[in-house]
């Protein structure tokens, strides 16, 4: 059996991003996992900058300011009214 | 309290079920455009749901409305800040070139940064907010979409119109300047220790 079947560490290292964006063909993302599973070099490499994408994806998430809605849905309903009254 | 919804357009057409739900998503992608200033936020969020509901027509029902709606407040943006600066836009592949000069070319072989090292636990979301509003442009509204909305590459290519490649140098890049803004706060605020030579 090979070794090292499929992806080198240049490899995986090079389409880390892709692969925790889940932007990968299936086949990519099989060889990518399989190696990482493997490779001391590379796993906290992964396991650091998944965690951070998962904290990033936590954070930001702010809601607009209530008054907000009902100041989108008065100026759609006044300039649905301007347009009828053309 | 919800407003009393009493337009009969707003509902028949659709506008309500597929464009209003996206109201905190286009809010959130215009306080990264405006740098977190949120009256300008605010303005700019009306504004894009007052183009979006005028030409509501031209939108194909099923199809993908937020992707839809942040192009049009980015283009309201962008706008807003040519007749501002009365200046014309500069071209993709000038800053890209710049901006290339910031970001370490080889993204994931840094020796100054341990994975170890979870810097960014200790953080709290003003303060990444606060980092994120600091990067450039072409960097913050790429990660935005892509790390805060949820967007796949392609989806961010058509709002930012430009290509798939693009994008990914961008995304990749901003996050590592925000890494690297991160890390270095912290160890300012003490919340990391640097580590020893």
């Amino acid at each position: 059996m090979n070794k090292h079947p499929g992806a080198s560490c240049n490899d995986v290292m090079g389409q880390l991003w892709e692969y925790i964006d889940g932007e990968l063909t299936p086949e990519r993302t099989t060889l990518i996992k399989a190696h990482l599973e493997r490779c001391q070099a590379c796993f906290p490499q992964y396991d650091f900058h998944n965690a951070f994408m998962e904290f990033l994806g936590r954070q930001c998430h702010q809601a607009a300011p209530p008054g907000l809605r009902r100041k989108v849905f008065e100026m759609l309903l006044s300039d649905e009214r301007r347009t009828a009254g053309q | 309290m919800q407003p009393d919804l009493s337009s009969v357009t707003l509902r028949n057409t659709g506008f309500e079920a597929e464009a209003l739900p996206w109201l905190d998503a286009v809010y959130r992608f215009a306080l990264r455009l405006t740098g977190g200033i949120e009256a300008e936020a605010e303005d700019l969020t009306q504004e894009t749901f007052l183009r979006a509901f005028r030409s509501w027509d031209t939108f194909e029902s099923g199809t993908n409305a937020r992707s839809w709606l942040f192009t049009i407040c980015r283009n309201v943006f962008l706008r807003q800040q040519q007749l501002k600066a009365r200046l014309p836009e500069s071209t993709n592949s000038e800053l890209d070139t710049d901006l290339g000069a910031i970001a370490a070319h080889d993204v994931f072989h840094d020796t100054a940064f341990d994975p170890e090292q979870r810097f960014f636990e200790s953080l709290v979301d003003e303060e990444v907010i606060r980092a994120l509003d600091t990067l450039p442009t072409e960097f913050r509204e790429a990660v935005a979409l892509s790390d805060v909305e949820g967007l796949g590459y392609n989806e961010i290519a058509e709002v930012l119109g430009v290509p798939k490649g693009t994008v990914k140098s961008r995304i990749f890049r901003g996050r590592r300047l925000l890494q690297q803004l991160l890390r270095a706060y912290a160890l300012e605020m003490g919340y990391i220790r640097r580590p020893r030579a």
